[in-house]
C-alpha cells in the first residue's frame, strides 16, 4: 500500500511543480506550490518522520504561502494574467537546473545503500526530535536547546530590523493618523 | 503490493505504522471477509470511512444550519422556520434543493483557476479534520500521533479558501473581506496555537485518543477543571481564537453583510456557495468536537456511573454545548471593528495565551498536574 500513496504523492507532486513552472499568473503558481509541499509532507510522513510533514504543512504550506500569497495579492492585483510564460532569463536557469539534477541524481545514486532506512533507527517522530533538542543530563554535549534558543532570538532580531525599517520613523506614523477622539 | 518498485527506504514505514488502523469490528470484518484480498479490504475500509465522514458532515451541517436558525430567532423573541416539518426541522433540507437547482454562475472578469479552486478547500480541510476527532474508543477514522498539530495544519490551510476565492472573484468587496480574514486568522492562529499546546502540556500527549483517556475518571478530571485556573483560561482563549479563526460573529470581518455584501463569497452562487456554507457549519462541529475533546473529556462520561450512556453520544451532546456558546456569542455581541480585534489578539489574547503556556508548564514540572 505504501508504494501507492508514493506514487500518489510524488505524481501530484511533479505535476504541480510542473504547474508551478508553467503558470502564467503568480497565484496559480504559490497555489501550485502549495500542492508540491502538501506532497513532499505526505511523503515524509511515509518515511516516518510525521513530525516533519506536519511541521511543513503548518509552517511551509500554512504559514508562509499564507504571506505569499498576501504579499502578491496586495502588490498587483490582477492585471498580470498576460504574463509571458518565461522570459530571456529562463533559458540560464534551464542548463543549471539540469546540472543540479545530474548532480543529485549521481549523488542518491552512489548512495543509494545509505539511503535504506534502518526501522530501529527511525528518528522523526515527535517524541524523538524533543528528546534530541531537549535533553537535559550532566553531560554538556546531550541536546540542541541552547541552539534551539539562539535560533528563537535570531528570527525574532530578524523580525525587530524587519519591523524598524518597514517603519519610516516612530513620530511620522503618529503624526499620520488622526487625534483621540477626533471624529 | 508486493512489486519492489519503490526504493527499499519506504519500507521501514510499514513497521511502525503512524496512523493506526481502524480495529473496529467492523473493519475486523471487513479484512476477514477479503482474506487475502488486503488491498480490497484497504479500499473497502477506506470507502467506508470516507462515506461515513461525508454522510456525519453533510447531516451535522443540516442540523447546525437548522438550529442557527432557530438559536438566532428565539434569542430575538422570533420563531424562525416552522412551516417545513416539525418547527421547520425540514428547513436546510429546503435550502440545500434551492442551491442544488441554482445556477451556477461564472462571473466573466474572474481568473478561473483560483475561483473554481477555492470552493473545494474549506470542505477538504473540514473532513480531513473530522477524521481525527474521537467519537469513542474505537469510533476514530485516524488517530496520529500528532493529532492536535495535525488539526491546526489545517486550520491553517483552510484560510487559502478565502484568500484564494476572494482575489480570484476580481471584485473589491471579495477582496476586501479576503484580506481581513487573511489578517485576522494570521493572528488568531497564534493563540490557537498557544492554547492547543497548553492542553498537549497538560495531558502530556498529542494525540487525540491519549488526551481523552487522560481525563478518565470523575469530571473534575477534565483539563478545564483539573488544572487550576490554567485550564479554564486555556478554554476561554480557545473559545474566542475559535470563534475567530471560524469567521464567526462578532468577529466576522470577512463576510460582514452590512459593509462588504458578502465578503468573500460575494461572487459565488449555487453549489459553489453552499461549499462555502457547509464547510464553516462542519468547521464550526470540528471547533466544539475539538474543545470538548481537550478540555471537557470527549466523549467520557461526567460520571462512571453514566458509562452506560455510549460516547458518541457524550461527545455530540459536548459539542453542540458548545455550538450552542458560539451561536449564543453570535447573536448577542455586535461586530467589533478590524483594529480592535488586532488588538484583542497582539495586546491581549496572545500574552495571556502566553503566560498561560508558562504557568501550565511550571504546573507540570512542580509535578502539581
Amino acid at each position: 500500500m505504501l508504494t501507492v500513496y508514493f506514487w500518489l504523492f510524488s505524481l501530484i507532486a511533479v505535476l504541480c511543480g510542473f504547474s508551478l513552472l508553467t503558470a502564467r499568473h503568480p497565484i496559480s503558481a504559490a497555489v501550485s506550490l502549495i500542492g508540491v509541499m502538501l506532497a513532499i509532507s505526505g511523503i515524509y510522513g511515509l518515511l516516518d518522520a510525521p513530525f516533519l510533514g506536519i511541521a511543513q504543512i503548518l509552517v511551509y504550506a500554512g504559514a508562509i504561502m499564507m504571506l505569499v500569497v498576501f504579499v502578491i495579492m496586495v502588490l498587483n492585483s490582477a492585471k498580470d494574467r498576460t504574463t509571458p510564460r518565461g522570459s530571456s532569463y529562463s533559458w540560464i536557469g534551464l542548463p543549471l537546473g539540469a546540472l543540479m539534477s545530474i548532480v543529485i541524481i549521481a549523488g542518491v545514486g552512489r548512495s543509494a545503500e545509505a539511503l535504506t532506512a534502518d526501522p530501529d533507527a527511525v528518528q522523526g517522530t515527535a517524541q524523538n526530535i524533543g528528546r534530541s533538542l531537549f535533553t537535559f543530563s550532566g553531560d554538556a554535549a546531550t541536546g540542541w536547546y541552547v541552539l534551539f534558543e539562539v535560533v528563537g532570538l535570531v528570527l525574532l532580531a530578524a523580525m525587530v530590523g524587519a519591523v524598524v525599517l518597514a517603519k519610516r520613523s516612530l513620530s511620522s506614523i503618529e503624526a499620520d493618523e488622526p487625534a483621540e477622539g477626533a471624529h | 503490493m508486493s512489486e519492489p518498485a519503490v526504493p527499499s527506504a519506504l519500507e521501514p514505514a510499514s513497521a511502525t505504522e503512524t496512523v493506526a488502523a481502524p480495529t473496529s469490528a467492523i473493519a475486523d470484518w471487513i479484512r476477514d471477509l477479503c482474506g487475502d484480498q488486503e488491498w480490497l479490504a484497504w479500499v473497502v475500509i477506506t470507502l467506508i470511512g470516507l462515506g461515513a465522514l461525508a454522510a456525519l458532515a453533510s447531516v451535522s451541517a443540516m442540523v447546525l444550519v437548522w438550529m442557527e436558525r432557530k438559536v438566532s430567532a428565539h434569542m430575538q423573541l422570533r420563531l424562525g422556520p416552522m412551516r417545513t416539518g416539525w418547527h421547520g426541522a425540514l428547513q436546510p433540507m429546503a435550502d440545500g434543493l434551492k442551491l442544488l437547482f441554482k445556477e451556477g454562475l461564472l462571473p466573466r472578469t474572474t481568473d478561473l483557476f483560483s475561483y473554481l479552486l477555492a470552493p473545494f478547500i474549506p470542505m477538504a480541510t473540514a473532513l480531513l479534520a473530522l477524521a481525527v476527532i474521537p467519537f469513542s474508543e474505537t469510533w476514530q477514522l485516524a488517530d496520529p500521533e500528532l493529532g492536535i498539530i495535525y488539526v491546526a495544519a489545517l486550520s491553517g490551510m483552510s484560510v487559502f479558501a478565502i484568500l484564494i476565492g476572494s482575489w480570484g472573484s476580481n471584485n473589491k468587496y471579495s477582496l476586501l473581506g479576503g484580506m481581513r480574514a487573511a489578517a485576522q486568522a494570521l493572528s488568531y492562529e497564534i493563540s490557537l496555537l498557544l492554547v492547543l499546546m497548553t492542553a498537549v502540556l497538560m495531558s502530556g500527549e498529542t494525540a487525540m485518543q491519549a488526551i481523552v483517556q487522560s481525563q478518565e475518571g470523575y469530571f473534575w478530571n477534565w483539563w478545564l477543571i483539573r488544572a487550576p485556573g490554567v485550564g479554564f483560561i486555556a478554554f476561554i482563549a480557545f473559545i474566542i481564537s475559535a470563534t475567530a479563526e471560524l469567521n464567526r460573529a462578532p468577529f466576522d470581518f470577512a463576510e460582514s453583510e452590512s459593509e462588504l455584501t458578502g465578503g468573500f463569497h460575494t461572487e459565488y452562487a449555487g453549489m459553489a456557495f453552499a461549499m462555502f456554507f457547509l464547510a464553516e457549519y462542519v468547521h464550526l462541529l470540528v471547533a466544539a468536537c475539538l474543545g470538548a475533546v481537550l478540555f471537557l473529556g470527549g466523549y467520557l462520561p461526567p460520571v462512571p456511573a453514566l458509562a452506560f450512556i455510549p460516547g458518541p453520544v457524550w461527545l455530540l451532546v459536548k459539542a453542540f454545548g458548545l455550538v450552542f456558546l458560539f451561536m449564543w456569542f453570535r447573536w448577542t455581541f455586535p461586530r467589533l471593528r478590524i483594529d480592535q480585534l488586532l488588538n484583542l489578539e497582539w495586546k491581549f489574547l496572545m500574552p495571556v495565551a502566553l503566560l498561560n503556556l508558562l504557568a501550565a508548564g511550571a504546573l507540570r514540572g512542580w509535578g502539581w498536574l
